[in-house]
């Protein structure tokens, strides 16, 4: 099974419109069959079926706008295939849906809308991102709960013998570069022109920052070769320039990997979506005073959720788990790493 | 030098025949049974409407009939347009292999043309993506049909076009019904109302032909329709264009369709 997405049918094309599709569901197609009209100024371009199969769902009516890299249709390899699976039918939403809603077409829904915003700027890039990447990727996520005891007690030896704050996402960058050494996988890229996974030679943290109008991810160039002391004192630098606007090209560049943390505003778990071109990202829940029990008895610890989401056609829940569980194993027992 | 065929059709024929050699020769380029083509036509009295436009929005049919104006759907994108004897109507067939962007295809013939007319007639011609205009007036229009193997691009240049004629049959509101596509209104005019003389066509024949020759570094030579393009046009025309069924295709989509018979009678008539 698979997407078959908006093609950039020219170089300047950002969006087409479905004029006309010319199989139904369940026709069989054939490998640069046309499929479907779309026009982009007052060109009507031929969609064709990217291999040979079913045309399992069509998700995008006609008369409908979505933009380049979007999904218009599931094709299938088989009938049993279409069988077996569940399509969920994510509608594509924009803003100017709810501008349309005025003018009668039927499938706009009547909602009563107060304000208008226009994807401009950071949020626009941000929609863009996010949407190409949920739609190409298919996302799995993974949870795990962490005793952050020995962990925290290390933070705070640290910070008494070196005398400065360290970010928590410097621990987290530090631990996580160390994980990514010995499963790289979730350290690569996949290359969808040569059907290739890409194994990159430096490991790059990237550290989701929120900023007031959206989201930066500004990079920790090769994490696994730095010191905390080093890590925590780029983050600080990368916050601050962050609050500042002041992030400059460089230091956005090539992140392999990303960390996001929604732990500080009070959310213990959540699914992030996966930073293109990377094939995994770690989210980070807040850390909470639990009760647990072990052999002996019940304690109340701090205990944290951390949730993997990675690319599925790159890998898969049981190599997935024990990564995780590496990034669990180092934070539960964090002297494996610092004992120096 | 690459040669490409010339295909000079400047008898004023039927509007529908004539689309139906359109695609014809669309066809003919992309399965390269003949070479890269630059075709100037006319037509006679009609609205051309864009393949998924909705014909209530873009026509008067009182007036279509009132001036005997017929009513074609075209097989490209875009909006509607006038044609009469005193438009020139010109397309390019061009195999898709060499050319990386369609949009640039558009952006060298407005160019081409614009260079050449403000050269040589001393007028401010001014280029669009998809459109020419003469102080913010258009002069001319563009559309296409891109497919895997080749870039169709046609358009039209209002000579000396009745233009009242023109304001009469066309709604021209810009209104968009439903999931069509509508025309974007404006204002038009023809290059003799700018020129301030008397033209003779072959002049801007002339001038077009230059402006393509220089634009995409091509020789001409000039050659008719081959007989398999004439069949296929013929069949075109008689299974496709000149039907009730083709011009109200996109139509039976229409929620309103169902509904207003009477305008889909008048339609009828105006063909007939």
């Amino acid at each position: 099974m698979r997407e078959i997405l908006m093609p950039r049918l020219d170089p300047e094309m950002k969006e087409g419109t479905i004029l006309e599709w010319l199989k139904k569901e369940g026709s069989k197609v054939r490998k640069g069959e046309p499929i479907a009209r779309v026009e982009g100024e007052k060109v009507v371009f031929e969609v064709e079926a990217p291999d040979n199969g079913i045309l399992a769902k069509v998700i995008v009516k006609e008369g409908t706008s979505v933009p380049v890299g979007q999904s218009i249709a599931i094709l299938a390899e088989t009938e049993e295939e279409i069988t077996r699976a569940t399509i969920i039918e994510t509608p594509p939403v924009k803003i100017e849906t709810f501008k349309k809603q005025i003018s009668g077409e039927p499938e706009v829904s009547r909602l009563n809308v107060e304000k208008l915003e226009s994807l401009v700027g950071m949020r626009k890039t941000i929609a863009e991102r996010m949407t190409y990447s949920y739609r190409t990727i298919p996302h799995v996520a993974i949870t795990m709960e962490v005793n952050m005891s020995e962990t925290l007690k290390l933070k705070e030896t640290f910070e008494k013998k070196l005398g400065t704050r360290i970010p928590f996402s410097a621990l987290m960058a530090k631990i996580v570069a160390y994980a990514l050494r010995k499963y790289p996988l979730f350290n690569a890229t996949l290359d969808e022109d040569s059907n290739q996974i890409k194994i990159f030679k430096e490991i790059n943290i990237g550290i989701a920052i929120a900023v007031e109008d959206g989201l930066v991810v500004p990079v920790v160039h090769d994490a696994d070769k730095k010191s905390l002391l080093e890590i925590a004192s780029i983050i600080k630098g990368l916050i601050q320039k962050a609050s500042e606007r002041k992030l400059t090209a460089e230091e956005l560049r090539d992140g392999t990997f990303t960390i996001t943390n929604l732990g500080s505003f009070g959310v213990d778990v959540f699914t992030p979506i996966i930073n293109p071109p990377q094939v995994a990202i770690l989210g980070i829940g807040r850390i909470k005073q639990e009760p647990r029990a072990s052999a002996e008895e019940i304690r109340v610890v701090p205990v944290m959720t951390l949730t993997l989401v990675f690319d599925h056609r790159v890998t898969d829940g049981a190599k997935a788990a024990q990564f995780l569980k590496e990034i669990r194993d180092l934070l539960e027992k964090p002297g494996i790493l610092f004992e120096n | 030098m690459e040669e490409w065929r010339l295909i000079l059709d400047l008898e004023c024929q039927e509007p529908h025949m004539a689309m139906a050699v359109e695609e014809a020769i669309s066809k003919t380029v992309e399965g390269n049974l003949v070479p890269n083509t630059f075709r100037i036509w006319r037509g006679s009295n009609s609205v051309i409407i864009g393949q998924y436009q909705c014909i209530k929005a873009e026509i008067n049919p009182a007036s279509c009939l009132m001036y005997k104006t017929k009513v074609v759907r075209r097989f490209t994108g875009g909006g509607a347009v006038y044609h009469d004897c005193g438009n020139l109507n010109f397309s390019l067939s061009i195999r898709r292999e060499k050319i990386e962007s369609s949009s640039n295809i558009f952006k060298k013939i407005t160019s081409a043309i614009a260079k050449n007319f403000k050269k040589n007639m001393g007028l401010n011609v001014i280029p669009g993506d998809r459109s020419i205009e003469i102080e913010h007036k258009k002069i001319s229009g563009l559309s296409g049909r891109v497919t895997k193997r080749l870039v169709f691009v046609h358009g039209c240049l209002l000579v000396q076009s009745n233009i009242s004629v023109l304001n009469k049959v066309l709604k021209l509101t810009g209104e968009r019904k439903w999931m069509f596509v509508p025309s974007i209104p404006k204002e038009v005019t023809n290059i003799e109302t700018e020129i301030g003389r008397k033209i003779d066509l072959m002049e801007v024949v002339e001038l077009l032909n230059k402006a393509i020759k220089e634009e995409f570094s091509v020789t001409f030579f000039e050659e008719e329709l081959t007989n398999n393009e004439h069949n296929v046009a013929v069949r075109l025309n008689e299974k496709k264009y000149s039907r009730f069924g083709w011009l109200i295709s996109t139509c039976y989509r229409c929620p309103e369709f169902k509904i207003d018979k009477d305008f889909l009678k008048n339609v009828k008539k105006i063909n007939k």
